[in-house]
C-alpha cells in the first residue's frame, strides 16, 4: 500500500477537479491510501458549502465531501487562496467580522506547510492543474 | 524515471511539444501520460501526425487515459505510438515512475 497527496488546483467547474476525484477513487479502490487532499488556488472552491448547481449538473463539492467523510481523508484548504475567494470557516468569519461562514464540513483551512508535509510524508504527490 | 503528465490540447498549448523537446534533448526512461484535452493528440490529422512521428522516434511510452477519450467521443483505436490506460492504470503508472511532472 502506498500513500498519496493530491493537490487540486481547479474549481468544481474545471475538468481537473473531476480528474482528481476519479483518480482518488481509483487509488482507494486499488488498496492505496490518501495521506492528504490539498485544495489550492481555485481548487478551494470545491470546499464551498453554498454551491447550488442546477439539478442536471453534478455538485462536485458534495461528491468530494462524501468521499472525504466516507474514507476519513484529511482535506486541507489553503488559507490564503480561501480568504481571497471568500471561502470562510467560523473562526475566520469571526476574525474578519464577516456575516457568514461557508466552509463545507469535512474540509479544514490551513497553510502551505500542510502541502510541504504531504510532499515529505507521502509516497507520491500528484498535481491536478486546471 | 519521470511520468510526464500533460492535460492540454496540442492545438491550444505548447505543453506537449515542450515536453517532447526536453525528452529529445535528454535520453531517459521517462514516459508521457496524456489526460483531459491532451487526448485530442490521438486524432489523425496533419499537425498531430507530425507529433505522432516524434513520439515514435523517441521510442518512449505515451499513455492515453481511456475515460477522457470516451467522454469526448474519440476512437479507442489508437496509432501504434500510444497505449491505452484506465484510471487504475494511471494510478499504477504514478507508482511505477519515481515522480509525476506536470506540463501546462
Amino acid at each position: 500500500m502506498q500513500s498519496f497527496t493530491l493537490v487540486i488546483y481547479g474549481s468544481p467547474e474545471s475538468q481537473s477537479s473531476s480528474t482528481a476525484l476519479n483518480y482518488a477513487r481509483a487509488l482507494l479502490k486499488s488498496g492505496h491510501e490518501i495521506y492528504r487532499l490539498f485544495f489550492y488556488q481555485d481548487g478551494v472552491l470545491n470546499a464551498c458549502s453554498f454551491n447550488t448547481p442546477t439539478q442536471d449538473e453534478e455538485n462536485l463539492p458534495v461528491i468530494w465531501q462524501t468521499l472525504i467523510q466516507e474514507h476519513r481523508i484529511d482535506a486541507v484548504v489553503c488559507v490564503a487562496s480561501a480568504l481571497e475567494r471568500g471561502i470562510i470557516d467560523a473562526a475566520e468569519a469571526e476574525r474578519y467580522e464577516l456575516p457568514a461562514s461557508n466552509l463545507r464540513e469535512g474540509f479544514e483551512i490551513s497553510g502551505l506547510g500542510q502541502l510541504v508535509d504531504g510532499l515529505i510524508n507521502s509516497d507520491r504527490l500528484i498535481n491536478f492543474l486546471p | 524515471m519521470i511520468l510526464h503528465l500533460i492535460n492540454k490540447s496540442p492545438a491550444k498549448s505548447s505543453a506537449l511539444e515542450d515536453c517532447i523537446a526536453v525528452l529529445q534533448a535528454k535520453k531517459s526512461t521517462s514516459a508521457m501520460m496524456l489526460i483531459e484535452d491532451a487526448v485530442y493528440l490521438t486524432v489523425s490529422q496533419a499537425g498531430n501526425e507530425a507529433l505522432h512521428e516524434k513520439i515514435r522516434t523517441l521510442a518512449l511510452p505515451c499513455y492515453i487515459l481511456k475515460e477522457d477519450l470516451t467522454i469526448r467521443g474519440l476512437s479507442l483505436d489508437l496509432a501504434d505510438c500510444f497505449s491505452l490506460v484506465d484510471y487504475a492504470g494511471f494510478v499504477q503508472l504514478s507508482l511505477d515512475y519515481d515522480k509525476v511532472q506536470n506540463w501546462s
